[in-house]
């Protein structure tokens, strides 16, 4: 007994730095109401991706879950059918939009989370290096992010994604090569900070590595701003990949996948004088869904912000 | 007196500072010595090359400085080692063991996204991890034979073969593995208890009161005392030969400055450092040091016994300086002119500019530090013609 109550004991103190800042963070996500608005929605999708096998089950023998079917099935193209049971935000080219919005979910936030993950690590590499050791690295490092950066981002994209066939990966790939300059672009103007401050140069002199005065002392205090640009990235990312899939260099015809559902809907966005906006379903609600995503991610970027970066934090 | 043995020398040591205005000449040849158990004081105005000269002992000259030339030669277990020649691998090896430094600002020197226990563990993790494995080692030994629970048995057997792999190959992948498996990874907590403890031993050396609790907080919750004390807490974790003081007062209040020293004093006692102090107070120097080296642009000008140099000043900026001191008896005198361009010094002497007794030979020539009588050196023509 007794000994377990000193074990107890011993935990609670080690955890007790963490547990005080954890308590500190909830607080200041409760200050800002927007934040919780944001979190709110991140967390509605996620809820959505997870519960997409339930929420639209695949019809029966259906094989690619990414593959969006035909309402009724088995229709062939034809005028955009309403609302109805079956297929709640009803049909465009014959494709059931309430299928293609849930699934569409997951395609959103495998090209977010992807797409920022691989410009997030490059970015961070080539930031790192040339802001730590300067000079000739810092030259050549800096100027290849230049040359990427003097192109046109969504056109270079767009010109890989037409080379390298059109498909998700590729549409992934050239987001995260066109996507990066300006990541390393940051972390290096925030290393180069970082880099001047004594405790720097106090971790050198008590015998720190290259290798962990980076990753212990200098990316713990730089990295902030580059998880914000991150997490609001991930909401404009899919508006990126929307623009390649409004384009049509996107996913193949019928991939679940909002931007493209609102390329197919083009045609229908104006239906005739009589009734102009006589299909509205097929291009309003798929863009309802990438707008609330990008919002909800910029509203948690803002929350990010406050909880993560140390001079505002303890303001 | 014999010659205790030199723990630390510098030898006509060169640094520039490779700036747009041009090639800034900080320290040109600087020579001084550092006895084993002495306190050391070096002083000098604003950008003499007084903290210029602290960091190159530890090779840790910022950008765009350079170190072009000299010796820094440390004496390690009766070794003499050049610490210019020696790579990065070797230096972070010496630095925070044998030699370590302790910084003006003490809360710009702490990293704020750490907690103190996490910042004095890291030195301690560096250096001494080997003699804390040990430690354990042998409490493992010691609860393994009085359990008599075969399940408890086993665990203790398992974590003693993980230390000792620990000790034999830190770098080692299994381990590494290990450490990030939930519930495999708690051996490490034994390791962490240890460096807890010591954590808070070396903060309680610190006369910090509450060191529990003081151990848990962030920089920016400490007074600048406080913070200072962590700082030289870290510094003194391994039980350095040599402390580098850069100006560790300076930012403190008179009362804390009181307190810091004091301490300092006595952990230098207690540890048997040997300590470079830093500091354009002249004051603090005659309190705190047994020698003295006054440096002028990038010269040390004069080296001396503390008693010596105060009672009788040779160099004429020495003489300067001392004068210099607000006295409530006497008007306040302060040194004509300023520090001179370094990036353009003047010929010869650097200090004839400003010298009342300078002479054709001072601005031709530039003076050597000569002994001129036991244990003080003085770098000055009209001192070496005058006697």
């Amino acid at each position: 007994m007794n000994e377990k109550v000193s074990r107890w004991e011993e935990i609670k103190r080690g955890m007790g730095p963490t547990i005080k800042e954890l308590k500190f963070t909830i607080n200041r996500i409760k200050q800002s109401p927007l934040s919780i608005v944001g979190i709110v929605i991140v967390a509605f999708f996620a809820a959505i991706a997870i519960g997409a096998p339930f929420l639209a089950p695949l019809p029966e023998g259906w094989r690619d879950p990414f593959q969006v079917p035909k309402w009724p099935p088995g229709s062939l193209t034809h005028p955009p059918t309403p609302p109805e049971p079956g297929a709640p935000f009803g049909t465009v080219d014959g494709y059931n939009i309430y299928y293609a919005c849930i699934w569409g979910t997951i395609t959103a936030f495998r090209i977010g989370v992807e797409v920022v993950a691989g410009t997030l690590a490059i970015g961070l590499l080539f930031g790192t290096l040339s802001a730590y050791y300067g000079g000739i690295v810092d030259e050549i490092l800096m100027r290849i992010t230049d040359i990427v950066m003097a192109f046109p981002g969504l056109l270079l994209a767009m010109a890989l994604v037409a080379v390298l066939g059109p498909s998700m990966d590729t549409v992934v790939l050239a987001l995260i090569l066109v996507g990066w300059p300006s990541y390393a672009r940051v972390i290096r103007g925030d290393i180069l900070k970082i880099r001047q401050e004594d405790y720097i140069e106090a971790a050198k002199a008590v015998g720190c590595s290259d290798f962990r005065v980076i990753t212990r002392h200098i990316l713990p205090n730089s990295i902030y701003n580059v998880i914000i640009m991150a997490s609001l990235d991930i909401g404009a990312i899919v508006l990126s990949a929307a623009a390649l899939s409004f384009l049509g260099l996107g996913a193949p015809a019928g991939y679940a996948d909002w931007g493209q559902f609102i390329s197919m809907s083009r045609p229908y966005i104006y239906k005739n004088p009589q009734d102009p906006l006589g299909y509205w379903w097929t291009w309003t609600i798929p863009g309802i869904f990438i707008f609330t995503f990008v919002l909800g991610w910029n509203l948690l970027g803002d929350a990010f912000r406050d909880i993560l970066d140390p001079t505002i934090r303890r303001r | 007196m014999v010659d205790k043995a030199k723990i630390v020398e510098v030898d006509d040591l060169k640094v520039r500072f490779y700036t747009y205005e041009g090639i800034v000449k900080a320290l040109e040849g600087v020579d001084v010595f550092l006895r084993k158990g002495e306190t050391l004081g070096v002083a000098g105005e604003t950008g003499c090359g007084k903290t210029v000269t602290g960091l190159s002992i530890l090779k840790l000259v910022p950008p765009p400085g350079r170190i072009e030339g000299g010796r820094v030669l440390l004496n390690k277990d009766g070794k003499t080692i050049n610490l210019l020649e020696k790579d990065e691998l070797f230096l972070t090896k010496i630095r925070g063991k044998d030699i370590s430094m302790v910084f003006q600002e003490p809360k710009a020197a702490l990293n704020p996204v750490y907690t103190v226990e996490q910042q004095i563990g890291e030195v301690l993790m560096l250096h001494r991890k080997a003699e804390f494995i040990l430690n354990i080692l042998r409490q493992i030994k010691d609860e393994y034979k009085k359990t008599k629970s075969k399940f408890r048995r086993f665990i203790l057997k398992r974590q003693f073969g993980l230390y000792k792999l620990m000790l034999k190959n830190p770098e080692s992948l299994y381990l590494k593995i290990m450490s990030k498996i939930p519930i495999v990874r708690r051996f490490k907590r034994r390791l962490k208890e240890e460096i807890r403890k010591e954590v808070v031993r070396l903060l309680k050396e610190m006369e910090i009161p509450d060191p529990e609790r003081v151990a848990n907080m962030y920089p920016h919750e400490l007074s600048g005392g406080m913070a200072q004390r962590v700082v030289i807490a870290i510094a003194l974790a391994c039980n350095p030969t040599v402390l580098i003081a850069d100006e560790p007062t300076t930012s403190l209040d008179v009362t804390v400055q009181a307190q810091v020293l004091d301490l300092i004093r006595r952990l230098k006692e207690k540890f048997g450092s040997s300590i470079i102090y830093v500091s354009h107070d002249l004051g603090v120097i005659a309190e705190l040091c047994d020698r003295v080296a006054i440096m002028y642009a990038g010269n040390v000008v004069e080296l001396a016994d503390v008693y010596e140099l105060f009672k009788n000043p040779l160099h004429p900026y020495t003489r300067g300086l001392l004068e210099a001191i607000p006295r409530p008896d006497k008007p306040l005198k302060s040194i004509k002119g300023t520090v001179p361009n370094l990036i353009n010094p003047p010929q010869g002497c650097r200090f004839h500019p400003r010298c009342p007794y300078a002479t054709d030979i001072c601005r031709k020539f530039k003076p050597e530090l000569v002994e001129v009588k036991k244990d003080h050196l003085v770098a000055c023509h009209q001192v070496m013609g005058g006697e």
